[in-house]
């Protein structure tokens, strides 16, 4: 949902910070070890699923979730009004239906009959209640702006008016309205997502009662309403899901326990894997995907959607001139920094949206835009920097310092920026690491040259991508501004006329990729192996590694 | 006596009020703050969750009031770890540390003292070789290489044959509260310590045994076996058990590497993650844990050099 999305690098930072977990409690052995791996003989199979989130997720609170391990634990819980099938395609989920209005501002949603796992009732208020709160600006709730687009969001949200002014109501206990303030066209694909699920008002408010961050903390102090919900959490160990009974679509469940183990080391992970005792195995190294293969697992390679750049502080010297970084862009080798630096099975990107988004009328927005450069362009890197030399009034190519985190894989891919850039064009590097949270404060604060950077989508929408670089986003951490980019989005976002729309934001990203204050990288993409005793399991863009529909099987 | 016992104990406590403190506000230097995320926090978001946390306040008011509920046992909530005490984090996962450090010790230490013990009384004999060879391996090979070593090798392709000959997994992964969860670990845990243990015996009791009053004892024609026994050993357990003290106190406080790869939940992981996240409540009660045991057991080695060191009782009297 944020930067850094893909399961890899979050997995590389937390083992080396290292989360770690899974094995016993009160002398009952949790490793599956002797008796399931032989077993699987006659009768049914049993319906246990064992996964690895490899690290504990710092809250199942949806309030407060920003990260990755969190959404491991939200997603199979809870259910919005609205949900996505194998494709991403929006469709029913508590809503039963909905009704837009034709300005596309005012969407009405109509609930189903559906239970919390306590037995009560699902109601517009428990949506109300979250939303609200979520916006409560002394709550201080991470994702509040993704709410922006709701009426009186903003405002209710920055202090600048009471809750009242808020475009959210709930008619009766089954209808829930909400007006918008621009046409977003992804309002429903929003709905699908952690930060949109509902939270019984009486219930945590009852938990918050028995104090702070109470609620969510412990298995009896969560409400849910999806398809699992939680059955034991040993903290920092391991999480049990069961199947909720009084889920609506429970018929469509298969799978009856899943185990959340908490296995923080690759190879341990890896090696678990080949024992049965879990079934599906993260391949974050080249190393463990060549053993994969060799043994001759179901390998899959999946998008993340996360665009990985190199971030450029526009008002830093050589780096003000558009030639000089085109010229730092076109000199890399994406291709070979991926096959041999990485060795995963990203793609080189030679624009910022990634190939997986689609526009509002249903277009695949990368074929649109197309290649804004060529990979690997030694020749055309060599004539950009001589342009900028000039333009510069240099007559030596100047020194760049890359801000990186203090992990390998941002180690070796430093040392081969610095390599192909002084080989290439002559440019020296100095490199400083720091710890991810420094790191990430002086981005922030705009104290770097050259940092990397990812971004993954909040929606399916190539908004999600280019918003940041309006010159008036606080996202903005590259200091760029350009006046026709700034209109185009601004278009894009008030018209209702998708094709127009559509061809806005192209051109915009056309814009952005000629002035260049990023370098994209690769799309990264996900390697894993699965188990063959398990069907109906897939991993996808927006909703990560999907059990909820899968099934053991002999 | 007596006053000897509340010196070290009143230097023990001074050593902790130090402790907490220089961390406390070394962490607040740091660079990083535990609330910077992927996305920048807009002022009135980031103001919201300062105030929750009570880090709005001056950094002197919260070190009083963290002091305060040190003193009353109580090592505040975790930031990052939604509504989860660092009190539980810490006592929910020492057992398993625990747990591992007293099997592997109670394999590392009575071993370790043998081999010594056995090198140095038949030096250059095949125990003085293995105790040579024990020491090199236990010094050179890291940890975590062993343990993938061994975890692969024992844990994968060895169990996977008695799986397919014999029915049952031989060494398990990973894990923990079966007893043939702990042979691998503990032996990799203790199998490092093994070689200092036995590196310490050897040289000390050389040392003592190179002493005028051993000769002495020689002299007077005591039996070899009084003479190691009452004179050598005795003499040589000083330097042994001061670093025992020590050595205790660090594998109680987890080994990161190894509950990491063998997949234990124990302690060894939170100060690397607090510091990681700029976890203000966890660095700072796990360093406030580490210091209590580390304290702790130098504390019990002062009270055991009385037993075993007459000097110290002399020393202390006459000073008195």
């Amino acid at each position: 949902m944020s930067r850094n999305v893909t399961r890899k690098s979050f997995l590389g930072s937390m083992a080396a910070l290292g989360a770690l977990g899974l094995a016993a409690c009160g002398g009952t052995s949790t490793s599956g070890g002797s008796d399931s791996g032989g077993s699987g003989g006659a009768g049914a199979v049993e319906q246990v699923f064992n996964f690895n989130l490899g690290s504990e997720p710092p809250t199942a609170n949806s309030l407060q979730a920003t990260d990755l391990f969190s959404y491991y634990l939200i997603r199979p819980t809870f259910c919005g009004l609205t949900r996505l099938d194998e494709d991403n395609n929006v469709e029913p989920d508590i809503a039963e239906g909905w009704d837009v209005s034709d300005d596309l501002l005012t969407y009405t949603f109509y609930l189903r009959d559906a239970k919390w796992s306590n037995g009560d009732p699902v109601t517009s208020n428990d949506y109300l209640f979250a939303w609200s709160k979520l916006l409560d600006p002394e709550y201080g709730a991470p994702y509040s702006y993704i709410f922006y687009d709701i009426e009186g969001a903003a405002e209710y949200n920055m202090g600048e008016a009471d809750v009242s002014a808020l475009g959210i109501s709930a008619p009766d206990d089954k209808t829930l309205e909400v007006k918008l303030v621009n046409p977003i066209p992804y309002f429903t694909f929003l709905c699908t997502q952690p930060m949109f699920f509902p939270i019984q008002q009486k219930f945590f408010e009852d938990c918050e009662a028995q104090g702070e961050n109470t609620y969510a903390s412990d298995p009896d102090k969560i409400l849910s309403n999806g398809p699992f919900m939680i059955d034991t959490w040993e903290h920092n160990s391991k999480i049990v899901l069961k199947k909720n009974p009084n889920y609506w679509d429970v018929d469509n469940i298969k799978l009856e326990t899943v185990n959340l183990l908490e296995v923080a080391d690759n190879n341990t992970n890896y090696n678990m894997f080949t024992a049965g005792e879990l079934d599906i195995a993260s391949l974050t190294s080249g190393d463990l995907e060549d053993r994969a293969k060799e043994a001759g697992y179901d390998i899959r390679h999946t998008s993340t959607g996360a665009t990985y750049y190199i971030l450029l502080k526009l008002d830093s010297g050589p780096l003000a001139n558009a030639n000089f970084r085109k010229a730092l862009a076109y000199a890399i080798d994406r291709q070979s920094l991926i096959t041999n630096v990485l060795r995963s099975s990203s793609q080189p990107a030679l624009s910022f949206t990634s190939p997986d988004i689609l526009t509002s009328d249903g277009q695949e927005f990368h074929d649109l835009v197309g290649d804004c450069f060529k990979d690997a362009d030694v020749e055309g890197a060599k004539a950009a920097m001589e342009t900028a030399l000039k333009e510069l009034g240099l007559s030596e190519p100047p020194t760049l310092d890359i801000l990186i985190a203090d992990d390998d894989e941002d180690r070796t891919k430093a040392a081969a920026f610095q390599e192909t850039w002084k080989q290439t064009l002559g440019v020296e590097c100095n490199i400083s690491a720091l710890p991810r949270k420094a790191r990430l404060e002086k981005m922030h604060n705009g104290d770097y040259q050259v940092a990397f950077s990812a971004w993954g989508p909040d929606y399916d929408d190539p908004m999600t991508y280019l918003e940041m670089f309006m010159s008036n986003s606080s996202m903005n951490e590259t200091g760029y501004e350009n006046a026709e980019f700034d209109e185009l989005m601004e278009d894009a976002k008030t018209t209702t006329d998708q094709a127009k729309r559509t061809d806005d934001m192209v051109q915009a990203e056309k814009t952005l990729m000629s002035d260049m204050p990023i370098i994209p990288l690769y799309f990264a993409y996900n390697d894993m192996a699965v188990s063959n005793k398990v069907e109906g399991f897939y991993s996808k863009i927006f909703q990560g590694e999907n059990y909820i529909h899968a099934e053991k099987i002999a | 006596m007596l006053k000897y016992i509340a010196k070290r104990f009143g230097y023990s406590i001074l050593t902790l009020w130090v402790l907490i403190t220089v961390t406390f506000f070394l962490m607040h230097l740091l660079p990083g703050d535990p609330f910077v995320g992927d996305k920048p926090l807009s002022d009135s978001v980031k103001a919201a969750i300062y105030a929750r946390y009570g880090l709005d306040q001056p950094v002197y008011i919260q070190y009083l009031r963290y002091m305060q509920n040190v003193l009353h046992g109580d090592l505040g909530s975790s930031l990052i770890y939604s509504g989860q005490s660092v009190t539980n984090m810490i006592s929910a996962a020492f057992p398993y540390s625990a747990d591992l450090a007293l099997r592997s010790l109670t394999f590392a230490i009575p071993t370790g003292m043998l081999i010594g013990i056995m090198a140095a009384l038949h030096r250059g004999g095949p125990w003085d070789t293995t105790a040579l060879v024990i020491t090199a391996l236990g010094v050179s090979i890291p940890s975590f290489v062993l343990a993938s070593i061994l975890q692969y090798y024992l844990g994968v392709v060895f169990s996977s044959w008695t799986l397919a000959n014999w029915g049952f997994r031989a060494f398990p992964i990973s894990g923990w509260g079966t007893p043939q969860q702990a042979i691998l670990p503990c032996f990799i845990l203790g199998f490092s310590n093994l070689a200092e243990i036995i590196r310490m015996t050897r040289s000390s009791l050389l040392e003592v045994s190179g002493q005028d009053y051993i000769r002495t004892a020689k002299a007077k024609g005591l039996s070899e076996r009084k003479i190691v026994w009452r004179h050598i050993l005795r003499n040589s357990l000083c330097p042994i058990i001061t670093i025992l003290g020590p050595l205790i106190a660090s594998c109680l406080t987890g080994s990161f590497i190894i509950e990491s790869i063998f997949n234990i939940p124990g302690v060894g992981k939170f100060m690397i993650m607090g510091v990681e996240t700029s976890d203000y409540m966890v660095t700072a009660g796990s360093t406030i844990f580490y210091g209590v045991l580390i304290v702790g057991a130098n504390f019990i080695v002062d009270m055991l050099y009385m037993v075993i060191d007459p000097n110290i009782r002399l020393y202390d009297d006459k000073e008195a």
